[in-house]
Parts: C-alpha cells; structure tokens; sequence
C-alpha cells in the first residue's frame, strides 16, 4: 500500500510540473570569475573558461582586455588574471567572457562579479490588485 | 520616437530568380551530364543547368533556356519546358500588388525572374494609378486594434482605413468602453487622464551589444488610474499603438491618484502578459497627482526602475501576436517571466517563456533571443515539435532538435525582416548572422545525420528572403511562404518515414514542394545543397524535381 501511494505521489509531482524546454542557443564553454581582495580596494580577478568540446578558436576577455588563446581540447580550463583597483568606487561590476568558434560562427558565453559593496538594491514593489484578480508589482517612478 | 519593429521588407519572388532547375551558378552548358547516345533521361524530360533535354524516341532534344531568358522546370502537361517566369505571372517590369508584396519582373543572369517584396506585417502595398506599387506603413499604423482618443474624436481603423468620429456631436465623450471595443464614444465621466506611455529600450546591435537607452511607446499595454489611499484601481484602458491613453473615472476631488501601466495586453488580439513572479505581472506608477476635470500625464517606464525590459518583451510578444494574425492563425495566451536578477535561464515551457535577468545575461532586450523564445511557443501552439529538448550550441546535433531550435531561430529573423540572430550578455554577446554564413555539412552526410541548428536557419532564411540585394539563387519565396508550411503542412501532414522520425529539415523542404510546387527546384537547390551540401532527396511526397 505504501508503495501504490508512493507512486501515486510520483506522478501528481511529474503532472504538476510541465516539462522544461532547451535552454536558449548557447556557446559550448563553461565561464567562471573568482575575485581575491589583496588589500585596500585591489582585487585579483580571474577568468576561467573550459570548453564543453574541443574548439579550434578561443578568445577571452577580461574587464575589457582581450586575450587570443586559440584551440583548446574539450574540458581543458584557460584562465587569464588581472588586477583591478576600485579606485574611488566603492563598488564595481566586472565582466568577462570566451567566445569559441562554432562552425561558421562565432558564440560567446559571459561571466560577471561584483568587486566592494553590493550594487544598490532594486527600487521597492508596491503589491496592486487588479481588476481579474491579478496582482501587478508596481515600482513607482 | 518608435524604432523600427516589423520587418521593412519581407522580401519575396514569386519564381525563380536564378539557377533553373539544377543549376547552381547560372551557367548553361547543352550537353552537360547528357548522353546523347543513350538518351536515357525520364519521360518528362530532364534540366540540366539552365537546358531543357527531353528525348524524342532515341534523339536528345536540348533547348537552352538562357537564350529566350526562360527558366528551365516542368511546363504544362508536367514535362521539362524553357518557361518565361513573368510571362507566366503575368507580371511586367513594373511593380504591382499581389497577395501583400509588391511584384515586379527583373532580368537576372539573362533570365526573366519574377522579384516580389513582401510587405512588413504592419505595412501594406500600394498601387497608385500610375507608377510601381510600394510598400509603405499602412494607413492604421499607429492605431492598432483599440484606436485611441484625440481629444474627444474617437479614432478608430476600420475596413483598413483610419476612422475619425466627433464624439461631441451625440453629446459623448471619447474614452476606453472596455476590451471588447476598444476607444469609443462614451458617457463623461467627472474627471480624465491623458497621456503616453513610453519605456526606456535598448536596441541590440548587429555588432554585438546593446543600444543606448530610447524611448519607445507602448503599444497595447494597460493602462490604470490607482487611488494612493488603498490602491484601488478606479479605471482600466489599453494604450493605443501610438501609445497614447486616455482614462476616465470617478474620485473624490483633490483626492491623491497615479496611473499604473502594466506590463500586459488583454484583448484577444494580443494576449500577452510579462510576469516578475508567478501571477505578478510587472508595473509601472507614474507620479501622484489630484484627482482633476482633465489631466495630462505622461509615463516614461525607465531602465533604472527595473521594469522597462518587461514592456519590451511585452512589445516582442505584440509583434509575435500581430504576425501570427497576419497569417491566419487565432492568437492565443502567451505568458513570460522576467525579472531583474533571475537566473533562472531562458527556455520556453508549456505556454510560457522564461528569459533570463542575471548581471552576467539578461536578455530582456534581447529581442531576437525573446522572439527565439516565443518562436518555440508559436511551434508548440499552432505547429509541431519532435525536439528531445537538451543543450544546443551551433554544433551538429540531432535533426528534430536541429530544426526546433534553428526554426525558431528563424521565426525571430523573420519577424524582425533581418538575418540576425543576437545575444548580448556582460561585456558583449554573439551574433549570427544567417544570410552571409553557410554552415555546411560534411562530405557523405545523409538526410538523417546530425545537422546544426544555424544549418536550419540559414536555409529557411534563404529560402525565405529576396527582392533586390538578395545574394543568394533562390528569391521565389517570401518568409510568409516559409512560415506558412509551418503552420500548415508540418501541423497536420504524415511525415514521410526518411531521414530522423519526426519533424526536421527534410520534412519541411517535404511541405515546401507540397505547398509551393516544384517551379521552385531549381532555387531551392542553391541554399539546401549546393551551398550548405544537405543531402535532401528531392522526392517528397510533393513530386520529384527534375
């Protein structure tokens, strides 16, 4: 009985929840940024990217500066490193990124990370019931 | 300031522009692949380049097309013929209307094509009394399905002209009766709101990355007045698709209100709906004010409060409605999530598009990576999807998956009347761009071998695009004709048992020759196999090209 119950429960979960479609089209790297405080407002900030598939192009960016690595076999990590400064910030947001060859084509995968402190936080929500029973989040301007 | 969001030009040719029937560069050689002692060619006759062959009993008969600027394909009583496509047409050099586009004969590597431009699907052909047809915004433009009020003239669009009613003159006033009519003459009310409603966008860039900020109206969004007091909602509207508002509703002089706009459309035209979390759909407040006989107030939805993204997925799914109308199809309920920070990914699930919001990617203003999204969507509700679903990045992968993604991809293209594909995330982004690159497949590939998505893509552009500039062989088509196989053959036809089970590539170029004949050989050849080398077997159930 227990087992028939069990099952039961298996299928209302799987029923309940549709399924879930293909990711969007997508580069074949995985992009990682780590950031390291080295004291006062310095970081060392890296870049780690590794192909899902052997690729004849790589190419990483960093914070804007680019880095031409070339063919990398498939789950082989490149990395490059570069030391930012806040300057007079009292927080940042890095980018960084791979772009690969893919046939004919170019795809490009993007990593971020926030240097000092958190980026401010979004504007509050006022909850407004609308006439269908809907509730609209409102941000006031 | 609007930006551009149905295609300029949907282009389109109505027959083969270039290539006959086989041939892959124009060329035109009599005895080429021929053997003349044997004539062992079918009862119809076969195209050999741009030459007609047939065999009268055991003499080879050859005609060259390119001589009379005919096409070589099957003529009358289906044998091969030198064919004059505009003579066929009836079209003549200069351009008219027909079924949209306008249509035009052109001289193209010494044959006759007939080069028909779609219009956009919020445009419409012209034909003056005397001149070529044009395609220009039509004369609803900037009305949409509610109208609008201009003061108190009600502006409405009907039988495709634009429609100017005085509500004064029956002692009424203009103002929104309700979802079902749209603007109307209505009963005054105490006191109105007016205005436009605005977000902020930014446009992605066919280099990578995204625009500055623009203000864009709203077009079908809703429109609210809110009492401060409680947050009660003392009237509803829908915004014009000049984006204009006009509210009426009863207060309490003096009394504190705002207008809400709201990141959904809810007449039947257009139902769409951006929510941040489940049944929470995005809005926007305005400033307050006090409740007056008339007062102006205009909305601008800015980037800085974290919701002008959701107005332009709103928008992309405007679009996607309109276009779907555009082709026959009833819209029906699309929802989409988005939210500053999700990171949650972007797929599409059961009637909803799920797009990502993190710092790292965020494609609220990634139109053609929304539209991708919605494409799937249109493939689920109006045709078919044999997708396994999992990971896809450009590289050869399973067929049905191939052809989900690549369609999709392609619906965006389409939609938006450019070959690009964008995704912008932090720091730049990608961009594919259909018409230039031709993904091939590999030597000894056959039509159930893995394919790339952009492989998909690439051919129903081609397939699809035309009219001047096209720089491909096959310009006998429109988008319209693409998508039309979509929501037609591929919905309901039993798929021929060849390649993978389910639907992909072969059995759309299936559906082409079905729905659109075989005069379209020869074209369809250059961007399927001469240039992208997909082994398609050009016997489907359609007939077999010569």
């Amino acid at each position: 009985m227990l087992v028939v119950l069990f099952i039961c429960g298996t299928v209302a979960a799987t029923a309940a929840q549709p399924r879930r479609g293909p990711p969007k089209p997508s580069a074949p790297v995985d992009v990682r940024i780590d950031a390291r405080p080295t004291g006062g407002a310095t970081y060392v900030v890296t870049l780690t990217a590794t192909p899902r598939r052997d690729v004849t192009g790589l190419v990483l960016d960093l914070d804007g500066r680019r880095t031409v690595i070339g063919a990398t076999a498939k789950g082989q990590a490149r990395t490059v490193t570069a030391r930012i400064s806040l300057g007079a910030l009292r927080g940042r947001d890095i980018a960084g990124g791979a772009t690969v060859d893919v046939g004919a084509g170019r795809r490009r995968a993007a990593a971020s990370a926030r240097l000092g402190v958190a980026a401010a936080p979004p504007p509050p929500v006022n909850l407004v019931r609308l006439p269908d029973g809907t509730y609209a989040a409102e941000v006031r301007q | 300031m609007t930006r551009p969001r149905a295609p300029a030009r949907l282009a389109i040719v109505l027959a083969l522009a270039l290539g006959g029937c086989g041939g892959d560069d124009g060329a035109s050689d009599a005895d080429a692949g021929v053997d003349a002692a044997a004539c062992a060619l079918p009862a119809r006759g076969a195209c050999q380049g741009n030459v007609a062959a047939r065999c009268d009993g055991d003499e080879l008969v050859t005609e060259d097309c390119t001589a009379t600027m005919a096409s070589c394909m099957l003529g009358e009583g289906g044998t091969v013929a030198c064919v004059d496509e505009c003579t066929l047409a009836g079209v003549t050099d200069v351009a008219s209307c027909r079924e949209g586009a306008t249509v035009a004969c052109a001289t193209i590597n010494g044959r006759h094509a007939v080069i028909a431009t779609a219009c956009g699907f919020d445009e419409t052909c012209t034909q003056p009394a005397s001149g070529p047809a044009t395609c220009a915004p039509g004369p609803c433009a900037g009305i949409g399905p509610v109208g609008h009020c201009s003061g108190d003239t009600l502006v409405r669009c009907a039988a495709g002209a634009p429609q100017t009613t005085d509500c004064t003159t029956n002692g009424m006033v203009c103002g929104y009766g309700g979802d079902a009519t749209g603007y109307a003459c209505v009963a005054a009310t105490p006191f109105v709101v007016r205005g436009t409603v605005r977000y902020e966008d930014r446009a992605p860039l066919t280099q990578g990355g995204l625009g500055p900020l623009t203000p864009v109206v709203a077009r079908s969004a809703e429109v609210s007045v809110v009492r401060d007091s409680d947050s009660a909602i003392l009237a509803t509207a829908l915004t014009g698709d000049d984006g204009s508002y006009t509210l009426r509703y009863t207060a309490t002089q003096g009394e504190l209100v705002h207008v809400m706009a709201t990141a959904r459309s809810t007449i039947a035209a257009r139902p769409v709906r951006v929510f941040r979390a489940a049944s929470m759909v995005h809005a926007f407040g305005g400033a307050s004010f006090a409740a007056a006989a008339a007062v102006q107030q205009d909305l601008l939805v800015t980037d800085a409060s974290g919701v002008s993204a959701a107005f332009n997925i709103l928008d992309q799914g405007v679009l996607s409605m309109d276009a779907l109308r555009a082709l026959g199809e009833t819209p029906v309920q699309l929802t989409a999530r988005w939210a500053s920070g999700s990171t949650n990914g972007t797929y599409y699930s059961n009637g909803t598009i799920f797009m990502l919001g993190s710092a790292s990617d965020d494609d609220g203003y990634d139109d053609t990576v929304i539209l991708h999204e919605i494409g799937h969507f249109v493939e689920d509700r109006f045709s078919r999807s044999d997708s396994p679903g999992g990971a896809h990045d450009g590289s050869p992968t399973d067929p049905n998956l191939a052809w989900s993604e690549g369609w999709a991809t392609y619906f965006a293209m389409a939609l938006r009347g450019a070959p690009y594909y964008m995704d912008t995330n932090a720091g730049g982004g990608w961009v594919e761009n259909s018409d230039t690159s031709a993904t091939s497949l590999a030597a000894g590939a056959t039509m159930g071998s893995d394919i790339s998505e952009n492989t998909v893509s690439q051919i129903l552009w081609d397939v699809g695009d035309g009219g001047p500039g096209d720089d491909d062989l096959m310009s006998s088509a429109t988008h319209v004709d693409v998508l039309d196989v979509t929501f037609g053959y591929l919905a309901s036809a039993t798929l021929r048992s060849v390649g993978e089970n389910g639907v992909d590539l072969v059995d759309f170029l299936d559906g082409w020759f079905v729905q659109h004949g075989l005069t379209t050989c020869g074209g369809v050849r250059y961007p399927v196999t001469t240039r992208r080398m997909f082994p398609y077997d050009y016997a489907g159930p359609g007939g077999a090209c010569p």
